[in-house]
């Protein structure tokens, strides 16, 4: 007697987990349908550019920012630049390379034209701490093939 | 006793499993977030292409006004270059002219940069709906 009770509140227990379990699995898919519906309905023509712009800051960053050997090097094998660029800008090595004295920078602005078809072109106005005092320089940054192949600075 | 066991376990897991994908989105809050952010894309691309044009027409004159300065040309007034700066810029070239925006934006970077015989004058300008907002110069040696 006590036995069959047992099992009879086990089969409910186990009924109701399972009704539990499918509804929340139901419940799941409808959500998340809603949810790809809703982002395949998002206007997508900028991402391209908001992505490089954020990666073309980070690059700049690190140019500007190196110090010593151990930031040059980094700098120098995670950018995304052109062979030749890295030539001009890196030099052959760390030996070659002129330090600046600039202590941090910070970006004041980041944009994109939105008429390059063949390019992208990427504008940074950016703060520059130095020992005299904050400065600003503009970078008009030009990308093909995720990679940046030509950078224009004043 | 063991068949209760292994029931409470199979519970606990599928539930403890179910709360990690059960989404916690609000759609309603979703589709509001997605729509405004279609619509910033386009307000932004409408004012791109309308302060662009706007800015075109007014290519050569903006040119002759970061040189010889002005009183009021479109809501701002610049000091003319130097004598010195100015005959470097007798003849020039227009060696870049380019416009930039982000999401968001209801204005237009320009950014024109002229070449003089021995020196480059960058000039970024900030142009709203109505009229510039600002314009900066830097004149290089070349």
């Amino acid at each position: 007697m006590r036995d069959s009770k047992f099992s009879f509140r086990l089969k409910v227990f186990i009924v109701i987990s399972l009704t539990l379990s499918v509804g929340l699995f139901i419940y799941t898919l409808i959500v998340n349908s809603g949810i790809r519906d809703i982002e395949n309905s998002r206007d997508t023509s900028l991402h391209v550019l908001e992505a490089t712009k954020l990666w073309v800051v980070e690059d700049i960053r690190d140019y500007l920012l190196i110090r010593d050997k151990e930031t040059y090097d980094m700098a120098k094998s995670f950018v995304h630049m052109s062979s030749e660029l890295k030539k001009e800008l890196f030099g052959n090595s760390f030996e070659g390379f002129r330090l600046t004295d600039i202590q941090s920078v910070s970006f004041v602005d980041a944009q994109y034209s939105l008429d390059s078809e063949e390019d992208i072109k990427i504008y940074l106005l950016v703060n520059v701490e130095r020992p005299e005092g904050v400065s600003q320089l503009n970078f008009v940054v030009s990308v093909k093939d995720n990679t940046i192949y030509d950078l224009l600075a004043y | 006793m063991r068949y209760f066991s292994f029931g409470v376990l199979l519970v606990s897991f599928l539930l403890l499993s179910g709360c990690g994908v059960l989404p916690t989105t609000d759609l309603n809050a979703k589709r509001l977030e997605v729509e405004e952010y279609n619509s910033l894309v386009s307000s932004t691309l409408s004012a791109y292409t309308a302060i662009k044009q706007k800015a075109e027409g007014e290519l050569y004159n903006l040119a002759d006004f970061v040189l010889r300065g002005g009183e009021n040309y479109q809501g701002v007034s610049l000091e003319s270059l130097t004598e010195g700066e100015l005959e470097s810029f007798n003849n020039f070239n227009i060696f870049y002219n380019g416009y930039f925006t982000s999401v968001g934006a209801d204005s237009v970077r320009q950014v024109l940069i002229l070449k003089g015989y021995d020196k480059v004058l960058y000039v970024t300008v900030i142009w709203g709906t109505e009229d510039i907002h600002s314009v900066d110069r830097v004149v290089k040696d070349i």
